[in-house]
């Protein structure tokens, strides 16, 4: 009897200490995180209220630089986020639409497309860094194991234990914690303030080429069949879907390729929008709109969402959430949103100015 | 699968999970199918057939020696070529091509021989010589063979102990293994604070380390001087505790299992002077040389007939000290040819250690009548340290060849050693925690002392309170995540033992 007793309090003390370890481990996790943009746009996703988006943005840099929502709530009403990470992998989609799916029921998702022309070039293709810029600002959950084991060993090759414990790959962060951040974020109530939108004071004049072309160039069966399985699996989603290619200085070549992913997309019953057709009707200028060859900066971003936002309203039926009482944390959030807006334009203005170029 | 491993731990875990559901009587059988599945996830089934091979040809070997005691030496004689061949072929044959391509390179000749280029399979060098000590054990009938092929295959491959030791002898091993034991939650907690003090050793203290060794060592005509100097003493630390810790774990990891191996170290560092040294590092080594090569040496005919006539020619002293230094060299060299192929380990870890040992034995009369003329306290703390410190810088130049690129490239280290060293230099180092090292290498000194005192710390912590234990634990746990050199980035994680 004592021993029976001894050995439940043994087995007592040892599950006590599992379970201080694993909180442990999971504070140590979110403490070493790097807090970055990525981490920012995910981590700001999972505190937004459940069910209050309307639409999400999903992407990459092509999207969290371009299209701004507190402008598109200022401007129509539409309620957004984007839940987009620097360089996204096309393969990243499918569960990231499944980690959207968790909180939220959005009525319009729309992806960047961008992804399925850049995945075959050498230098933008899957990687480490870029896995890691998703599985990093996901929370431990079934999708999560699945997105790294049905593609960290497929695409990279590499061990899988330390996608799944972070902890392994951020432990040497030691000199940039951001515990206060990092405890919002382990506790889901960190807040992304401008729902996902990346505001950066840069600028660069950049080349607009001749990109018009009809021609088709297949992408790599690996990327197609990706696409494919996306595509796929949204059919089974009862929600739209927009496939956009954001501005940037295409290419003849990019051209070609988006007009093969176009035909795949539009043969499958979904919209693809290349918006690179119409700089007119945006007004985009190639001197002072962006600051690298493949993004726009604040001034182009603006003029992006308002060609998006009208071209939504016309094509969707989103409600108008402006006078919604559920929305007032929108509202609140707009004059930190334009103080910061006024300051990066005159920094920019000044910088256009001076010509003091940005260098990627 | 490497022991320091996120997966090693899971394994072990479930391992010991399974062993103790399975009847007293039946788990040995979970650590033989554990001990195959580890071979196969660490290594692959081509090269498990080599350690079939092993078992096969031992048990055979032990049996039929015992069934047909007139062909001993015969069957002797085969089952070790048949165990020691395969080893011999894999780890040390390029010995051969080697020496040619030296001396060919010395006489700027334009000769070349090609290497074999062969995989061998984990831990080769511990489980042959594990079976080479049992089928000499059997042979000299210090006891019975194992007359059940699957309790001898355990022996042989037993998970723990199969990438770095320790060498184990099977009369020691037959109680711990098969006998039959009751679960006890004290040996899983005793374990499990070995395994956290192995770790913290392995990756808070070697493996950062090592980060900095490398660097010097691998820019040695940059970082000269006091450089050089630095990383040979950091090395000492970095070789310690990686194997120290590699043993740390696997000795955590048999407590786990009940089964309690012989200690491999002994708080080396603080030994008085080398031959106590190389009696508390690596102890299993030794013994195992000593019994199975150095004592057979002394008492085989031509050792007994050199002795005869070395004392007929210098009188008795020598009589008897020219065949054990002769003895001591041999056994020296096959321990320098053990730790590697090639001459720096031959000369590193043979010769230099036969030189110091041979010294010692013929001065040792002369210090001790010099001490005493000089009046010099040799029963005191300040004589004890600097006979330590002595010991120790004796150990650097040891591991200073075995740092050096090649033997011929330790006389380039060793200059380098004397030029003028860029202080500047050290902010390109790689950047690791000295605090957190610092603080660790404290306890691991605090932790061979006491053991050096015969105080057995793990039983000492077991006895404490709960919050102090859960503290220290934790502590250690937390460093070891944070600190510790694991994950993308770090690539020095495997054993510097595990090569041998």
């Amino acid at each position: 009897m004592k021993e029976y007793k001894k050995n439940i309090i043994d087995i007592t003390k040892i599950i006590i200490f599992l379970v201080l370890f694993v909180l442990i481990f999971i504070f140590l996790t979110y403490i070493m995180k790097p807090i970055n943009v990525n981490l920012k746009n995910i981590a700001g996703f999972y505190s937004e209220d459940k069910n209050s988006l309307d639409m999400v943005y999903i992407g990459g840099s092509a999207a969290f630089v371009y299209w701004q929502p507190l402008k598109a709530y200022e401007d129509e009403g539409i309620t957004s986020y984007n839940f987009a990470i620097n360089s996204v992998q096309a393969e990243n989609y499918i569960y990231m639409i499944k980690e959207v799916l968790k909180t939220q029921n959005p009525k319009l998702i729309i992806i960047d497309a961008r992804a399925f022309q850049y995945r075959d070039d050498e230098n933008r293709g899957p990687n480490s860094t870029r896995y890691y810029n998703l599985t990093t600002g996901l929370p431990f959950s079934k999708n999560r194991y699945e997105y790294i084991e049905n593609n960290v060993p497929n695409y990279l090759n590499e061990d899988t234990i330390a996608y799944h414990f972070d902890l392994i790959k951020y432990h040497t962060n030691r000199d940039i914690l951001d515990i206060k951040t990092s405890l919002k974020m382990m506790l889901g109530i960190y807040k992304n303030n401008y729902k996902g939108a990346a505001v950066y004071q840069r600028v660069a004049p950049i080349e607009q080429q001749d990109f018009q072309t009809n021609d088709k160039v297949s992408i790599s069966l690996e990327t197609e069949k990706i696409l494919i399985n996306l595509l796929e699996y949204i059919k089974t989603i009862n929600c739209e879907f927009l496939f956009v290619v954001s501005p940037y200085s295409m290419p003849k070549e990019d051209k070609e390729k988006f007009n093969y992913i176009e035909e795949k997309i539009e043969n499958n019953g979904f919209v693809f929008l290349d918006t690179n057709e119409y700089y007119d009707k945006m007004q985009i200028d190639f001197s002072t709109n962006f600051y690298d060859v493949n993004h726009t900066n604040i001034f182009g971003a603006e003029k992006y969402t308002n060609f998006l936002e009208e071209y939504i309203k016309v094509n969707y039926d989103l409600p108008d959430r402006r006078n919604d009482d559920n929305y007032d944390s929108w509202d609140k959030l707009l004059s930190n949103w334009h103080k910061q807006i006024d300051k990066t334009k005159d920094k920019i203005k000044t910088m256009i100015e001076e010509e003091d170029w940005y260098e990627a | 699968m490497q022991i320091v491993n996120f997966s090693f731990l899971i394994f072990l875990f479930i391992s010991v999970i399974v062993y103790y559901a399975f009847s007293k009587k039946n788990r040995w059988f979970v650590l033989l199918v554990s001990s195959i599945l580890f071979f196969l996830f660490a290594s692959s089934w081509k090269l498990l057939l080599y350690l079939i091979f092993g078992i096969i040809t031992t048990f055979l070997g032990t049996n039929l020696m015992e069934k047909y005691s007139k062909k001993r030496k015969l069957i002797l004689f085969l089952t070790l070529f048949s165990i020691l061949g395969p080893l011999f072929l894999l780890k040390y044959f390029n010995i051969f091509p080697l020496t040619i391509n030296a001396f060919s390179k010395l006489f700027s000749l334009d000769f070349k021989v090609g290497t074999l280029s062969l995989l061998a399979p984990l831990g080769i060098s511990y489980y042959t010589l594990s079976l080479t000590g049992y089928v000499i054990d059997i042979y000299r009938k210090a006891y019975k063979p194992q007359t059940n092929i699957l309790k001898h295959s355990l022996f042989a491959c037993y998970y723990p102990i199969l990438i770095s030791g320790p060498f184990v002898r099977y009369n020691y091993m037959e109680k711990e293994l098969f006998e039959e034991k009751k679960f006890n939650f004290d040996n899983i907690f005793l374990g499990f604070y070995r395994i956290i003090y192995g770790l913290m050793k392995k990756l808070v203290i070697a493996d950062q380390l090592a980060l900095v060794v490398n660097t010097i060592f691998d820019n040695y005509t940059t970082y000269t001087g006091f450089y050089i100097i630095f990383a040979v003493i950091l090395y000492a630390i970095q070789i310690y505790t990686d194997f120290s810790g590699c043993m740390d774990i696997i000795y955590g990891a048999s407590k786990m299992y009940d089964i309690k191996l012989i200690e491999n170290f002994d708080s080396p560092f603080f030994s008085k002077n080398l031959t106590e040294f190389w009696r508390r590092w690596h102890i299993s080594l030794g013994t195992w040389a000593k019994d199975y090569i150095m004592y057979p040496l002394l008492k085989s005919e031509i050792f007994q007939k050199l002795g005869k006539s070395c004392k007929n020619k210098f009188g008795k002293k020598y009589g008897k000290l020219i065949p054990t230094v002769l003895a001591i060299l041999i056994l020296w060299l096959l321990i320098g040819l053990w730790h590697g192929a090639s001459f720096r380990y031959i000369f590193a870890a043979g010769v230099l250690p036969w030189i110091y040992l041979t010294l010692g034995q013929i001065f040792d009369d002369d210090i001790k009548k010099l001490n005493k003329k000089l009046h010099i306290n040799t029963d005191c703390f300040s004589f004890r340290l600097f006979q330590s410190l002595r010991t120790f810088g004796f150990m650097c130049i040891i591991w200073l060849v075995a740092c050096s690129p090649s033997l011929l490239g330790t006389i380039d280290v060793i200059k380098e050693m004397f030029v003028f060293f860029d202080s500047t230099l050290i902010k390109n180092l790689p950047e690791i925690p000295v605090l957190i090292i610092f603080i660790c290498s404290i306890l691991v000194i605090i932790v061979d002392y006491l053991n050096y005192n015969n105080i057995n710390v793990f039983e000492k912590f077991k006895e404490q309170n709960l919050l102090f234990r859960w503290f220290i634990l934790f502590s250690i746990i937390i460093i070891i995540l944070i600190f510790g050199a694991y994950g993308p980035g770090y690539s020095a994680s495997e054993f510097i033992y595990g090569d041998f």
